[in-house]
């Protein structure tokens, strides 16, 4: 079964999920404790409108896609801040305008389609080594972020009030979050596709965060997750000639139900599940 | 002048969108004010994605197709509500491991073998493919919804409001859940053919959202999203008409305009949001 | 005649393990009970259990009239597009059905409960735009037109300025005149000592009885155990650390 990895287009799919998988244990951490689930799914839909025009504009398709994710991100950071509206809804808000843009420029301004499924599902088997250098540098970028600001980050998660008059960078690096996770959320877009981000980014810390006592404990947790779900996703979609993007999403989600009866039933001895007696 | 207004609908397929729009706007608006309060628009824009594994088993066996979307929408529900019941997780997280699951077997079933069905059409929708019978399942969800919303009124006003006191005033917060993302999948379900599983959510949040900033007290709001609702999908129409545009994401333009609209109105009254603990 | 009797009770979410056990107390009708105890230490789920939402392991409750529960202002939705009757109109909905709308009967009751807690002239303001003590009197307009006998109040004199907190512990003394009992979650102990009875808490019932009676300085050091400061001797002075929420 390992000799897959012998072939070419294997080993850079397998090399793929080795970058993804350090960002689904740093961002994935804060897309949990932040409840940033929607943002991460958000960011990757509404780079819709870039790839469709990255073609006829003879723009790289991950520089547009960046382009329009950066701009949701920034957007949304801003509307975060003016608290006018829920987190929730104002990112439904953008994503239906991104949508709707992407739909009538593919459809009556450049007549392209091509973009919807490559958009919605990504292709792990093409990987080509420009997306590979994207991927590098998002992690680049992720680690970079992380060394400077993720006990602020931690701070934040813990009690997002309080962290301005603790003296802490609060509104820097909730920014730089938003914006690693676009980064990083682009950069996956080529393997797994828009709608299965959440697969590698959110999934395999959902489930670990069901026994994590501490953060580090759930990123390194997330991380190792994520390296063998989609690792072995990889592998059985190989087997099976199914879609990998799809597999990934199957296997993690089956052992997210699997964590979540063994923490239900098994025995008592997570930390991450007191029960609160004050609600 | 009046051709101006009445000449795009002097076809039955644009009469048939019309009507269409016009009751997808009666339900989605008062619905979307619930969304909007609960905090579900998660839920609301992902939950149509998780109709794809119930469709081409639908297709593969050969049983009505929208009976599998139906079953994949319940599944979604009970899952989603399932899993949010684990304070340690939260509704959003819920969400987008429930759909992303069910979206990637449905990918790993459409995708393997051969794909079954066009997966363009269900994104995007067209009101003007609607038949006859759309608009009656329309009508009869509008129906439903309708008495739903009515009836489990309280219900929803006290979980909403303040989910500590709700069981000793006579509400449950596990049927607000419950029935609030049953209602989103039911209307996802019907809308889908209009607007499209990619776009239903912009008539769901764009006019409730827009209606909570002009209004300060519940029923009016939900009297106004449904009225926004309704006057997005005919301008949406219009605007496809006249500028040639894809019909189903005009509307969602114009969905989106009625919020950005109210952008600018202060009333009723710059309230410091608190959004409600988890 | 008793509005509360608990006998024996044990509270908790699993089998045989209480959060809460040893309960045993009568509380008679007009009475304020001031519920005393460290973080985590019952009150929350001594209220639940009274109110029937947490599990009785053992024991019973037994209850004269409705009883409701009166959260922390800022456990309520202050974006909710409701007004300050709509929230007191929400103490009606138990009772009536379903089906019915609610009519002039029920704005009847809602419009006197605002009027008895002093705020019949903000009835149609917004709830998240008034003060945090006039939300916390809506809180207990809302539990009145429930009509409840007993109310349950959570923490109702934190964040709230000394002023409106006069007016709040004005109200309990009317509403206790009336007949009705109250059970008063506080951190304050010197505040404990000018209600009518003290109930101690931690883990299990540590006392319960008159404050003259019942705070003793052992008492006290039972009750909150570790979490207590003591400045001096007296007994005078006790900082207890606050939790945020």
């Amino acid at each position: 079964m390992l000799d897959a990895f012998q072939l070419p287009f294997i080993q850079r799919a397998a090399l793929e999920i080795v970058l993804l998988a350090p960002l689904a244990g740093i961002l994935g951490a804060q897309i949990v404790l932040r409840h940033l689930a929607f943002f991460t799914h958000g960011v990757g839909v509404a780079a819709f409108p870039g790839l469709v025009v990255a073609g006829p504009l003879g723009v790289p398709p991950a520089v547009a896609a960046l382009g329009v994710g950066g701009g949701f991100a920034a957007l949304l950071e801003r509307s975060h801040r003016s608290r006018r509206l829920g987190a929730d809804t104002a990112t439904a808000l953008l994503v239906v305008f991104a949508l709707a843009l992407g739909v009538i420029l593919a459809s009556d301004v450049f007549e392209s389609g091509s973009e919807v499924d490559q958009l919605l599902f990504g292709s792990l088997l093409a990987i080509g080594t420009a997306e590979l250098l994207g991927t590098a540098l998002a992690l680049t970028l992720a680690l970079a972020a992380a060394a400077f600001a993720r006990r602020v980050w931690i701070a934040i998660a813990f009690e997002p009030q309080s962290g301005a008059a603790l003296g802490l960078p609060v509104v820097l690096a909730d920014r730089l979050l938003l914006l690693t996770i676009a980064v990083a959320t682009i950069s996956a877009l080529a393997a797994v596709g828009a709608l299965l981000v959440s697969a590698i980014l959110v999934i395999p810390a959902a489930t670990v965060r069901l026994f994590a006592p501490t953060v580090l404990s759930l990123e390194l947790g997330s991380a190792a997750l994520a390296l063998l779900v989609g690792l072995g996703g990889l592998l059985l979609s190989y087997e099976l000639d199914s879609p990998p993007g799809g597999t990934i999403a199957v296997i993690g989600g089956v052992v997210f139900g699997l964590a979540l009866l063994l923490r239900a039933f098994g025995p008592r001895l997570t930390t991450g599940s007191h029960r609160s007696s004050r609600r | 002048m009046l051709e101006l207004i009445t000449d795009p609908f002097s076809g039955g397929i644009a009469q048939r969108a019309l009507l269409e729009v016009v009751i997808l706007g009666l339900v989605c608006g008062p619905l979307g004010v619930w969304v909007v309060l609960y905090q579900q628009s998660y839920a609301a824009e992902s939950i149509s994605h998780s109709m794809l594994p119930g469709l081409v088993i639908a297709a593969l066996v050969g049983v009505p197709l929208g009976l599998g979307a139906a079953v994949g929408l319940l599944v979604a529900v009970a899952m989603i509500a399932a899993v949010a019941t684990d304070e340690s997780i939260g509704a959003d997280t819920a969400v987008a491991v429930g759909v992303t699951a069910l979206f990637g077997f449905g990918s790993l079933l459409a995708l393997s073998p051969q794909t079954p069905i066009g997966l363009g059409e269900l994104l995007f929708g067209d009101p003007l493919s609607v038949r006859a019978d759309d608009l009656i399942a329309s009508g009869v969800l509008a129906l439903l919804t309708g008495a739903v919303l009515a009836g489990a009124h309280r219900t929803l006003t006290l979980s909403c409001f303040d989910p500590a006191s709700a069981a000793s005033l006579g509400g449950s917060n596990r049927s607000a859940t419950w029935l609030v993302l049953g209602l989103i999948a039911a209307t996802t379900l019907v809308a889908v053919q209009a607007l499209g599983s990619l776009l239903v959510v912009a008539v769901v949040i764009g006019p409730a959202a827009a209606a909570l900033r002009l209004q300060s007290r519940l029923r009016p709001a939900l009297w106004t999203a449904a009225f926004l609702a309704v006057t997005a999908g005919v301008g949406g129409l219009y605007v496809s008409h006249y500028l040639e545009l894809a019909a189903g994401a005009s509307i969602a333009l114009a969905a989106f305009a009625t919020f950005v609209l109210t952008l600018p109105v202060r009333a009723p009254g710059r309230v410091a949001r608190r959004l409600a603990p988890r | 005649m008793s509005a509360v009797t608990v006998s024996a009770l044990e509270v908790g979410y699993l089998p045989g393990v209480p959060v809460l056990a040893e309960l045993d107390f009568v509380v008679p009708e007009g009475v304020v009970v001031a519920v005393l105890g460290p973080n985590g230490g019952g009150k929350t789920t001594l209220f639940r259990g009274l109110l029937g939402e947490a599990p009785h392991i053992r024991g019973r409750v037994e209850l004269e009239g409705p009883i409701a529960y009166v959260p922390q202002t800022e456990r309520a939705r202050l974006d909710f597009p409701a007004s300050a009757l709509d929230v007191a109109l929400m103490g009606t909905y138990a009772d009536t059905p379903w089906y019915r709308r609610s009519g002039p009967r029920q704005r009847r009751v809602a419009t006197s409960a605002l009027e008895q807690v002093g705020l019949s002239d903000l009835a149609d303001t917004r709830f998240g735009l008034l003060s945090g003590g006039q939300r916390q009197r809506v809180l207990i307009a809302r539990a009145l037109s429930r009509r409840a006998s007993t109310l349950l109040l959570d923490e109702p004199l934190s964040g709230v300025d000394q002023s409106s907190g006069k007016r709040i512990l004005d109200l309990f003394s009317e509403l206790a005149r009336e007949g009705r009992s109250l059970f008063v979650s506080t951190h304050d102990i010197e505040q404990a000592r000018s209600f009518d009875l003290v109930l101690c808490l931690n883990g299990r019932q540590i006392a319960f009885g008159e404050p003259a009676a019942v705070l003793s300085p052992d008492v006290i050091q039972r009750t909150y155990g570790g979490e207590l400061i003591r400045l001096d001797d007296t007994a005078q002075a006790i900082v207890v650390q606050h939790h945020h929420h």
